[in-house]
């Protein structure tokens, strides 16, 4: 066996031994590593502001207002253009966040650790859909409800987290995909198995029974709750098979709607990135061609992992946004197979006769057979201040992997 | 066995879709491979690959 393929079975031991479970709910500044005051994490490889697409820019004007540095829009734009803010990818600093992905100190974030290796990551909680801060809006309603989920959501789950002890995530993942999620777009079941987990705990807390009721119906009505959590239990399943020398593992898929980047096991440290590109989108009501902008958000981690597009198959309804079939959905799950180096043992898919799903996205296969990852993704518009616009299916640029291969070949060749 | 290979002839395409959709098109019994080079021809990328194939 060569070197690579010796690496990437390391590597691919590492992700599929890792038992990542949701251990609490605490504010990012008391727990992310690195970060600081005026600090604004966001999805996606490094960017600063004059490069940062519209929703980035909504957030990051949402997040500053929210935080009480600026009092509107205009003033924010100042604080951010003179340099007053800082930015960094959420990657860089073990969290993942949805969208634009903006993470700021004063917001609460899910801890997520991963009992085999140690590691940790963190995601912000999910606001639902529409006119929300990840999608890049900012206005009153948007800051209102993230108020709120600081004042009654965040305390109640940290409360309840502490009476329900770890929750194992890799568990929920696995259920879920038998019960037509695909765990990025759809995350129907696990959203629901997780809620019903923890309303015993909430009730036990003794908070008031008209929060636990708003919390629970918040919660309940939002289709997407469990996506903050799948995300970092994807990041710290995908972490514990990072920095494995001579492995050919891409270990982040990532947007910040302007750039696409990946990481990749044995080049720790580095991005390789390539323009985003425009997710194919079925659009909400009221939205049309034109409105949506460039891929984004960390949520490709979910694909990274072998979920999402490569678990399409379980999901064919994700696939219908652009009019495909079931038999579409197993397409591109099958495709999947082309790029990877193993099939996942937990998480399986009921229509492919439970085979597991394709896992270890292999650079070299992706450049040598051309075949680019599926991405299945929310769609944001392009301005600032809108929101979400739709869903889409989106395919990972080949750049970032000619890139990657390339700086490879010069560490190790 | 050669009047066989004389008679309505059985088409496997490698490579290009495009012959293979006007044969079907004409009623040929013809099968599609999807093929491409590796690296989509990409003289820099392919040198790449072999090199790292042999570490």
């Amino acid at each position: 066996m060569g070197k690579i393929e010796e690496a990437n079975e390391k590597a691919v031991k590492r992700i599929l031994e890792a038992k990542p479970v949701a251990t609490g709910v605490k504010k990012a500044k008391d727990v992310i590593p690195g970060m600081a005051e005026r600090m604004l994490l966001h999805a996606g490889p490094p960017i600063e502001w004059d490069r940062m697409s519209g929703p980035t820019r909504g957030a990051v004007m949402g997040a500053a207002i929210f935080e009480g540095w600026a009092d509107d829009e205009n003033k924010a734009v100042k604080l951010a253009e003179g340099g007053e803010i800082t930015f960094a990818p959420c990657h860089d600093h073990d969290a993942v966040g949805p969208m634009a992905g903006v993470i700021s100190p004063s917001m609460s974030v899910y801890v997520v650790e991963n009992q085999e290796h140690g590691n940790k990551a963190y995601c912000n909680l999910n606001e639902g859909l529409g006119k929300v801060l990840r999608y890049g809006a900012y206005s009153a309603e948007v800051i209102e409800k993230l108020k709120w989920m600081e004042k009654e959501m965040a305390p109640l789950l940290t409360e309840a987290f502490k009476r329900s002890g770890p929750i194992d995530l890799k568990e929920i993942i696995s259920r879920a995909l038998h019960m037509g999620d695909e765990c990025h777009c759809r995350n129907v079941a696990t959203s629901l198995i997780f809620l019903k987990t923890m309303v015993p705990h909430m009730i036990e807390t003794g908070f008031d029974g008209e929060i636990i009721s708003r919390v629970i119906k918040f919660m309940g009505d939002n289709v997407l709750t469990f996506l903050n959590l799948l995300m970092p239990a994807c990041k710290a399943m995908l972490d514990a098979g990072h920095g494995i020398e001579y492995s050919t593992i891409a270990t982040t898929l990532t947007r910040n709607g302007t750039d696409f980047g990946i990481r990749v096991s044995g080049l720790p440290g580095q991005w390789f990135t390539a323009p985003a590109p425009t997710p194919e989108t079925l659009f909400f009501p009221g939205f049309k061609k034109g409105d949506e902008g460039r891929d984004i958000g960390d949520s490709a981690i979910a694909e990274t992992m072998g979920l999402g597009g490569f678990a399409s198959a379980n999901a064919p309804a994700v696939v219908q946004v652009v009019g495909g079939t079931p038999q579409d959905a197993a397409n591109y799950s099958r495709e999947m197979r082309e790029i990877t180096v193993t099939k996942h043992t937990s998480f399986t898919m009921p229509f492919m006769n439970f085979e597991g799903t394709p896992l270890g996205i292999d650079i070299r296969k992706v450049v040598e057979t051309g075949i680019l990852p599926f991405i299945n993704t929310g769609v944001a518009h392009k301005d600032p201040g809108v929101g979400g616009v739709g869903f889409g299916l989106v395919r990972a640029p080949m750049d970032c992997f000619k890139k990657a291969l390339k700086a490879f070949a010069e560490k190790y060749g | 066995m050669i009047v066989e290979l004389l008679r309505k002839p059985k088409i496997i395409n490698i490579g290009a879709r495009n012959f293979h959709d006007s044969l079907i098109a004409q009623g040929a019994d013809s099968v599609h491979v999807d093929w491409k080079p590796p690296a989509g021809g990409d003289q820099e990328m392919m040198k790449l690959l072999d090199k790292l194939d042999k570490l």
